[in-house]
């Protein structure tokens, strides 16, 4: 039982990567947690995670946010895989219901950010190449634009109007269906 | 809610960050992903926004034009795109030919997924009855897409003339509806090997024009001919074919058809048949037939005949659904389920019952009869219109066998079926807890027009008919309206 217990122990450790942000902190995470980001991922493959993996383009503020939403949607991948995909049973249906309920909760949740925040988390989501991620903040981006007119998108992105007024007529004009 | 204290925060004095255009710094890749969660007219309005934003909307691989959007400024957007297309989805009103067809021409030199194209008349694409025909509305020809994957039109009865020359190189997926067919190309010659290599799923629905259809097809592995109006031969030879499904072609007239295969597993024929001049070929491997048979006919009718010697070209079937039709008024029809005499042997049977507000029993009893061997059952309740009530005293009520007749079926375990609630169909669900005497579960769905108390008071009865060793589980539809085909339904707790 012990050398069984220890085996164990060694895969388990051998199953954590640690990572490390741009300002040289230190994040301890499993791999199923740390492969949702398919760069990450690819670097396992590729053998090269001993001793760390440097991610330079991410401070330690952001990647324990995005380790947060990593960890949550890694246990809802191991979920999905274990529960049966059977249509007729449910029982199961209704706990994936819950369940999915829960995770709709906690993304949410996970979207009460800055606007500054919002963005390094699109960048790090994006450089990590984590889909859900990535999908979840370019949604709330695109939420807040819906309905707006290109003078609102500006106002609340200072987005500087860098047409000259003959560029934006013909510009215009040449959507103009869009506008109707 | 931090929108708001970012409009609070004054502008001059708020830290760099504020002022700071962090969205347009996005790459490109990332705003593309940002404008395909907007309709295509918002993400084209953000070329207003400033020359960073210009071009980032003709990197957009998908393109959804709002409903009603011009074929002309379809296709001027389309010119000014700049990536590949992987789906395009126009939906027009009323388009004149010639607009979409400048328009798919300019998507079919762009286009590498899938294309979407739908043309709403006035008159509506949705009438199969005829009445469409109403006047010319011009035609056009249909460019060679040769690397489009999947093409869908839908054109609302204009004409349509398929190239008489290109290959739709990787083309897997066409469906053509609502479609007038012109030469001088055969559509037939346009859909084979020669033309479509690649080509596994056919769709042709609500056609006129095709008086003739010849396919000769290696990869096809799908085929569904439906309501091709004023067909009078069809010739099939595609040895791949899985899936073949006929309806309502030979409405008039003889079924001419000669159809070669050795796939085939499933087959749906709704049609006349005739085996005289219907040669079908290579049916060793059918697992499932669909098929229809009316419970009232006029006497010696095609329609179940035809059914009926289908039937018998089969020893046996994994599954078989078959629709019982009963029309509105039964008034000169006669009771025509006796012309239903042999059945397969088969694994599951699915009876979809389009009753227009008739009892069932008999005619359920009566397939039932020749289905000893089944091991599952569903019966469907299927209505098409508006809810119809059949007159006190209607003849379908008559024939009570089913209610009084002994019944043994010694393999049926599962059971699935719809309840509108009516003492009929209680008493439906009473005879086949009786009959199968293995069952091992009973569904029943609701209707969702269903009161509350009143599936309370329905479960209680339902449940005092079955037996321990039957698990019973109550369902209710989601939505409520019309009884369709795809319904969606829930389990009801204890």
């Amino acid at each position: 039982m012990a050398s069984a217990g220890s085996g164990d122990e060694k895969a388990a450790a051998a199953a954590m990567i640690t990572l490390i942000s741009s300002d040289n902190e230190k994040f301890e995470v499993t791999e199923a947690t740390a492969t949702l980001s398919q760069t990450i991922r690819h670097m396992i493959e590729d053998g090269c995670t001993d001793g760390g993996v440097p991610l330079p383009n991410v401070t330690s503020k952001i990647l324990a946010r995005v380790i947060e939403y990593c960890k949550k949607h890694a246990t809802a991948a191991a979920g999905e895989e274990g529960s049966s995909s059977s249509f007729s049973d449910a029982a199961f249906l209704e706990v994936d219901r819950a369940f999915l309920e829960e995770l709709e909760e906690f993304d949410d949740a996970f979207l009460e950010v800055d606007r500054a925040t919002l963005f390094d988390l699109i960048l790090a989501a994006n450089y990590l190449d984590i889909k859900g991620l990535l999908n979840l903040t370019c949604q709330k981006v695109a939420d807040s634009v819906k309905g707006k007119t290109p003078e609102q998108i500006r106002e609340m992105y200072n987005i500087v109007n860098d047409l000259t007024p003959e560029e934006e007529a013909e510009i215009r004009r040449e959507t103009q269906w869009a506008f109707e | 809610m931090e929108q708001s204290a970012a409009a609070k925060r004054p502008k001059p004095s708020a830290a760099a960050a504020a002022g700071e255009d962090r969205l347009s710094a996005l790459p490109d890749d990332v705003l593309v992903l940002i404008l395909l969660r907007l309709d295509t007219a918002a993400a084209v309005r953000t070329s207003a926004l400033s020359r960073r934003w210009r071009r980032v909307w003709a990197l957009l691989p998908e393109l959804r034009f709002p409903t009603g959007a011009d074929p002309r400024l379809v296709a001027s957007a389309l010119a000014s795109h700049e990536a590949a297309i992987s789906y395009l989805g126009v939906e027009a009103l009323d388009a004149a030919p010639d607009a979409l067809e400048a328009c798919l021409a300019v998507a079919a030199g762009r286009l590498s997924g899938r294309v979407i194209f739908q043309n709403r008349v006035s008159g509506g694409n949705a009438g199969g009855d005829g009445k469409e025909e109403t006047g010319d509305l011009g035609s056009f020809e249909l460019p060679c897409f040769e690397s489009a994957t999947t093409v869908s039109l839908d054109l609302g009865f204009l004409g349509l003339a398929m190239p008489l020359t290109g290959v739709f190189a990787r083309l897997t997926d066409l469906s053509l509806r609502s479609v007038r067919f012109h030469g001088p190309c055969e559509l037939g010659d346009a859909v084979s090997s020669l033309r479509c290599p690649c080509l596994q799923k056919l769709s042709v629905s609500k056609a006129r024009g095709l008086a003739n259809l010849s396919i000769h097809s290696e990869s096809l592995i799908l085929l569904s001919l439906q309501a091709l109006h004023g067909l009078q031969q069809l010739n099939v030879v595609a040895q791949a074919l899985k899936r073949l499904t006929l309806g309502c072609c030979f409405t008039h007239g003889r079924p001419v058809a000669n159809i070669s295969t050795t796939q085939l597993v499933a087959l749906q024929w709704l049609d006349s048949y005739d085996p005289n001049s219907v040669q079908l070929d290579g049916l060793a491997r059918v697992k499932s037939l669909i098929c229809t048979f009316n419970v009232y006919d006029s006497h010696g009718s095609w329609c179940n005949r035809g059914s009926q010697q289908l039937l018998k070209r089969f020893q046996a079937l994994l599954s078989l659904q078959i629709s019982l039709f009963y029309p509105k008024n039964i008034g000169s029809f006669e009771y025509a389920m006796e012309e239903l005499t042999k059945i397969p042997c088969l694994t599951s049977l699915a009876i979809m019952i389009r009753r227009n507000g008739h009892t069932f029993g008999a005619s359920l009893f009566h397939v039932l009869r020749m289905c000893s061997d089944i091991r599952n059952l569903v019966v469907l309740l299927i209505d098409l219109e508006e809810p119809f009530m059949c007159p006190s005293g209607c003849v379908c009520g008559h024939s009570m066998d089913w209610n009084t007749e002994e019944l043994t079926l010694n393999f049926l375990q599962e059971v699935a079926i719809d309840m509108e609630g009516t003492d009929h169909q209680v008493a439906v669900v009473k005879r086949l807890f009786t009959w199968a005497v293995v069952l091992k579960r009973m569904q029943i769905t609701f209707h969702p027009s269903l009161s509350e108390c009143k599936v309370r008071e329905l479960r209680q009865t339902l449940s005092s008919f079955s037996g321990p060793e039957t698990r019973v589980e109550f369902y209710m539809y989601h939505t409520s309206g019309t009884m369709k085909f795809d319904r969606k339904r829930y389990l009801l707790g204890p």
